[in-house]
């Protein structure tokens, strides 16, 4: 029992939560901006779903959405601006839990009034929204501490503030979670696509390139040298099952990072599905522990540095 | 002293270990979900419904498991009033606006027009537009009918041998009764 205990209650890096928050909190504010110009469509009694339709199939369900009260094309727009700015603050880290719990409703609320147009990042977002309001809410990368550090320095605040404890460890039990959602994805959909003819094939991608998913359905490049759907096919297929072993190792979470955002980059790069890979972005964060935390702050702050010096030179040539 | 010290580090004890038990219980029903309806062992994901419908984890990941069939594909709407006058138009509301061939209303004209498993949202759809069409022409009783046009894609090997990528395809639909 004690290792059970120890395997969800162990010690975890803030940040990692910090950084699945922050890329969450974009990709949701992405995938909300793509549906604005929907959001009568699909969520107003004036649009194209019936409500009642909605209803009878929830029926003896446990299912709930903000939409089953607000109907009109004004109160429409007010759960979206609310959700958009929940979705700005989670991000920033102020009133942490109370914009998770916003972000949440938002997600499982359009997800049960729009579920004929609901695709595989609408479930990552959902999940996702609901594993951050349940775990630490990490306040390291924070407005809030950014806001309490900068007042306590100025001695306008009370010693409790900032908090001493903001970048301490934390129970890893969210991250533990974020991790298995991930193995299930990728490995669902190794399971279900590897018995397709066509992803056994290698002419899979061949077909995508010409679909009207892709953003360049007229070109017949994967078409004519088959041999490249057939790499990429089963490339993918390597990767998808792959990726989550990858990342569980120190030793190959690099391997795993590079191979799933070159899958991703793909993706967004050659299909009209760029929603789905910033939205694929936050489940990877939490597989950083400290010292891949540390490594990023260190080439960040290196970055920076560069620029840093590369500025200073123009900047005084301006100012002579 | 010492008691009253150890007692609350056994209720946090406590809440651990049944913190642990609904940790167990999400991972389960993440992966009980994904069992198929036609399994010998579905019946073992029936416990964890509500559990998802109440947190939201409910999810499939069944993207893209086969080829796509479609090149292009368009969609309008015929509306003949009662008095026999026909006109095509835009069949996204509110205003019937022409569809946009964005990939959300792609993915809803291609299920709840075509697809026989959104057959109940297909029937709230027309509903609406009947609404609509009452609401803007002041009367019922037009007919309906979705014209779906697909550019169904050929077989690799055909398109390799003549470079023709699809083939043209009208899909009409049954007709529907708005109420008088």
């Amino acid at each position: 029992m004690r290792r059970v205990v120890q395997f969800f209650w162990g010690p975890a890096d803030p940040r990692t939560y910090a950084l699945v928050r922050i890329f969450l909190a974009f990709a949701g504010l992405v995938n909300l901006i793509d549906l604005w110009p929907h959001r009568y469509e699909y969520c107003a009694a004036t649009g194209m779903i019936s409500l009642s339709i909605i209803h009878k199939l929830t029926q003896g369900g446990l299912y709930t959405s903000v939409f089953f009260w607000v109907t009109s094309e004004r109160g429409v727009d007010a759960v979206f601006l609310v959700a958009a700015t929940a979705l700005v603050t989670l991000g920033l880290g102020l009133f942490t839990r109370a914009s998770a719990a916003l972000v949440f409703a938002w997600h499982v609320s359009y997800s049960i009034r729009a579920f004929p147009v609901l695709h595989s990042w609408d479930a990552v977002l959902r999940v996702y929204s609901f594993i951050i309001l349940i775990s630490p809410s990490a306040r390291v990368w924070s407005l809030t501490h950014w806001l309490s550090s900068a007042r306590s320095t100025q001695g306008t605040e009370r010693t409790t503030s900032p908090k001493k404890d903001d970048g301490d460890d934390v129970p890893i039990y969210g991250v533990r979670l974020m991790q298995w959602q991930l193995f299930v994805i990728y490995l669902m959909t190794f399971w279900l696509k590897a018995p397709d003819p066509f992803w056994r094939n290698g002419q899979l991608l061949a077909y995508f390139s010409v679909s009207l998913y892709s953003r360049t359905p007229d070109d017949l490049l994967m078409v004519r040298h088959e041999w490249i759907s057939a790499v990429t096919t089963y490339a993918s297929l390597a990767i998808e099952v792959s990726v989550p072993w990858l990342l569980s190792f120190r030793r190959t979470r690099a391997y795993g990072m590079l191979a799933g955002f070159a899958l991703h980059a793909m993706i967004a790069a050659t299909a009209k599905l760029g929603v789905f890979s910033i939205s694929m972005i936050p489940p990877y964060m939490a597989f950083l522990d400290r010292g891949n935390v540390d490594w990023l702050v260190q080439r960040a702050r290196t970055v920076r540095a560069r620029l840093g010096r590369r500025a200073a030179p123009s900047g005084a040539g301006e100012s002579s | 002293m010492e008691t009253d010290l150890k007692a609350p580090a056994r209720v946090k004890a406590a809440f651990k270990a049944a913190a642990c038990v609904v940790f167990a219980v999400h991972m389960m029903a993440t992966c009980a979900q994904q069992i198929p309806p036609q399994s010998a062992l579905h019946p073992l994901a029936e416990p964890f419904l509500h559990y998802e419908e109440l947190t939201g984890i409910w999810q499939s990941w069944d993207m893209f498991t086969t080829i796509p069939y479609l090149h292009a594909y368009d969609v309008e709407l015929d509306v003949t009033d009662a008095d026999g006058q026909t006109r095509l138009t835009g069949l996204t509301l509110p205003g019937f606006q022409p569809y946009d061939h964005s990939v959300r209303n792609e993915t809803f004209f291609i299920r709840v027009v075509g697809d026989k498993d959104y057959t109940e949202y297909l029937g709230g759809y027309v509903d609406n537009l009947c609404a609509a069409l009452r609401t803007s022409t002041g009367r019922g009783g037009q007919k309906l009918v979705f014209h779906e046009t697909y550019e169904r894609l050929h077989w690799l090997q055909e398109i390799q041998g003549n470079g023709v990528i699809s083939i043209h395809e009208d899909h009409p639909s049954r007709t529907f009764t708005c109420e008088g």
